[in-house]
């Protein structure tokens, strides 16, 4: 009886887990000076979302964290390849590994949706808004125009738009509005899971706050997930309940948002949070020297230590492991490996 | 006037465009006063605010329709050789992009090298001697920067050759225009802490143009909001930050997100928004905010407001009227 109920619970915590990313590795195939060589953006990367958070990916650009949300989705075309690791979706109470599926067109939408970076230019101009969402709705439900149009006349007024802009082409709306078209159709069909690149980064910031909180409500509304990818940490802090933080293709720390805020494990993470100014607070800050490596040849051992100010002699040498400090707390580090 | 650096006097620019020469003031009766004492002045807004088109005006790229700009109680609009070089010397421009600062297919140095020459008319001597102690000021060194292709630097080091270059003629006043926005979050510091740096050792003025509230908040002294071609507020930063008046700063500043979860409650709470349509706004008759303005009166439809002066902070706003 007592194992049972262990059993149970442990299903419950994976079941709970509804996107897991194991061991993923992958990068660029591209050719430099006629050689070939490989960018290593994303690199032993391994963590899971939860149902119902909202999960930041934060880090620098360069650090790889759109190339792992295009891996997540399973958008993996060339030059992007991706070398070994699972992306496990689980909903409906199965499982599947999204890059072993071979029609991934089955979950995309449905059950996994993205914003790409940028996305408020991926509407096409020659069609009115009105069109992009009844090719949506007739392509993954079985209904004719008509009817198509009527769902997506209630659906947008749901979301706060004007029915109106059905009518409008894309290049009428301002880019705010644009984006929350794009927004409000990967949102359409409910998916389970939300990745989104960037989704406010060439909005301003009024906008941004609008465009946010729509991501919000519409997150609390499903009980869905969503994964936020941005380098903003004001909207890290303010948007999101846990975070992994990357940098040079690696995750080198996980935790909640407010403990990560507070009590940053990993040097670059320290780093990274003593250098935001504030308003209100005009104490001296102190950015990171240096710059991050190239991902060709990446630093052997810990891809930080050229520019770690606690760099030791292993970290030179030996990659260091991902070691949970605490409930959910992950860090990637050698200052916390006890020998 | 000998204690004003710069002064904008309701500059005016109009932009035309379409078929029938459709008209827009990206820059509207904007008043500025700087006195002639070491500060960084941010200008702030969002895109669209004219804050760009402002900066290349005290440049002197475009000429006002309306108004004029006074460095030193000097028309720099009607400056003619001799006098344009010293203008040039005098105030130098930092810009937002580094890569597209730089000619990619010339070497960084020789930016450097005829900057020193032609502008700053260093001797030929010496010109070497005084671009390394101008990059050892950015924390570089002459051997990193010699016989190197921008490409070959990162953004956050040619962003500093930058500024390296501008100091060479030893300005007076440096307009850096978003000079931190194209950069990574903990790369922002060290150079606006240059900046800092700049005006306490070597007494430059800046003038600092963003949309990132928070270095604008870090570094300067006075700021400047500016709103659809209007500066709405103005005065020092640590006023118009912590006690808007406007009601526009005051939802900007509610909007921008705070680095720190423990303002995430506050946050959201935040005022809802409404969209409206931007050109309207820009042929207002009234107030330009009044579409999404909460305290909007019958007055704010029908009159441009003007400046009022309270507690040492110029707000254009009607409700701040005596």
């Amino acid at each position: 009886m007592a194992k049972r109920e262990i059993v149970d619970r442990e299903t419950s915590i994976m079941l709970d887990r509804v996107l897991e990313a194991i061991d993923l590795t992958g990068g660029y195939s591209i050719t430099v000076n006629d050689t070939p060589a490989y960018v290593d953006a994303v690199s032993n990367v391994s963590f899971y979302a939860r149902n119902n958070e909202v999960l930041g990916i934060a880090g620098e650009s360069g650090c790889g964290k759109s190339t792992l949300l295009k891996i997540l989705y399973g958008f993996t075309r060339a030059p992007l390849v991706v070398k070994k690791g699972k992306v496990v979706l689980r909903a409906n109470e199965q499982s599947i590994d999204i890059l072993a599926v071979k029609d991934r067109t089955s979950v995309w939408w449905k059950y996994i949706s993205y914003i790409p970076q940028n996305s408020m230019n991926v509407l096409n101009p020659l069609q009115r808004i009105r069109d992009h969402f009844i090719e949506t709705i007739s392509t993954h439900m079985n209904v004719d125009r008509d009817e198509a149009y009527n769902i997506a006349r209630d659906y947008v007024e749901n979301v706060g738009l004007s029915k109106e802009v059905l009518n409008a082409y894309p290049h009428q709306l301002s880019g705010g509005m644009r984006q929350r078209i794009v927004i409000a159709l990967a949102l359409m069909l409910r998916p389970r899971v939300v990745l989104a690149d960037e989704p406010t980064t060439a909005v301003d910031v009024v906008v941004q706050r609008g465009v946010l909180q729509m991501l919000l409500d519409k997150q609390r509304e499903l009980k869905n997930t969503l994964i936020v990818v941005t380098h903003d940490m004001g909207v890290q802090a303010m948007v999101t309940n846990r975070i992994l933080i990357m940098y040079a293709g690696k995750g080198v720390e996980l935790g909640a948002t407010n403990d990560t805020f507070e009590n940053p494990l990993h040097p670059y993470t320290k780093a990274l949070i003593e250098s935001l100014p504030r308003i209100g607070d005009k104490t001296l800050r102190k950015g990171l020297a240096g710059h991050p490596p190239d991902l060709i040849n990446p630093p052997p051992g810990c891809r930080f230590h050229p520019r770690c100010p606690y760099a030791m002699d292993v970290c030179r040498r030996e990659e260091p492991p991902i070691i949970e400090i605490d409930k959910e707390k992950f860090v990637s580090c050698w200052l916390y490996v006890k020998r | 006037m000998s204690n004003t650096l710069l002064e904008v006097k309701n500059v005016v620019k109009i932009f035309r465009y379409g078929l029938f020469g459709f008209e827009f003031r990206a820059v509207d009766e904007v008043s500025l006063s700087l006195e002639d004492k070491p500060f960084i002045f941010t200008v702030a807004g969002e895109s669209g605010s004219g804050k760009t088109t402002l900066a290349r005006i005290i440049l002197g790229v475009h000429v006002p329709e309306y108004g004029e700009v006074l460095y030193r109680g000097r028309d720099i609009h009607r400056l003619k050789g001799e006098d344009l070089v010293w203008f040039r010397k005098e105030v130098q421009a930092v810009f937002q992009d580094p890569y597209a600062t730089f000619n990619p297919l010339k070497k960084v140095y020789s930016y450097l090298y005829e900057t020193a020459k032609n502008v700053a008319r260093i001797n030929e001597s010496e010109i070497e001697n005084h671009i390394e102690e101008v990059l050892k000021r950015v924390g570089l060194s002459l051997e990193k920067v010699k016989g190197k292709y921008p490409s070959e630097f990162s953004g956050g080091e040619l962003q500093r050759v930058s500024i390296a270059r501008a100091l060479i003629t030893k300005p007076r006043l440096i307009l850096a225009d978003e000079p931190v926005s194209m950069l990574d979050a903990s790369l922002r510091v060290t150079i606006v802490n240059l900046f800092k740096e700049f005006r306490d050792d070597l007494k430059i003025s800046f003038i600092y143009i963003t949309h990132d509230l928070s270095t604008a908040y870090y570094i300067s002294d006075y700021v400047a909001i500016m709103y659809r071609g209007w500066v709405v507020e103005q005065g020092p930063v640590d006023k118009v930050f912590i006690e808007p008046l406007h009601p526009y700063t005051q939802t900007l500043l509610l909007s921008a997100p705070v680095p720190d979860p423990r303002w995430k409650e506050k946050w959201l709470k935040a005022i809802k928004l409404t969209a409206t349509i931007e050109e309207k706004e820009f042929l207002a008759r009234g107030c330009k905010y009044v579409a999404r303005c909460p305290h909007a009166m019958k007055k704010c439809f029908e009159q441009v407001p003007p400046e009022f002066t309270v507690n040492g902070v110029k707000v254009k706003c009607w409700l701040y009227e005596r």
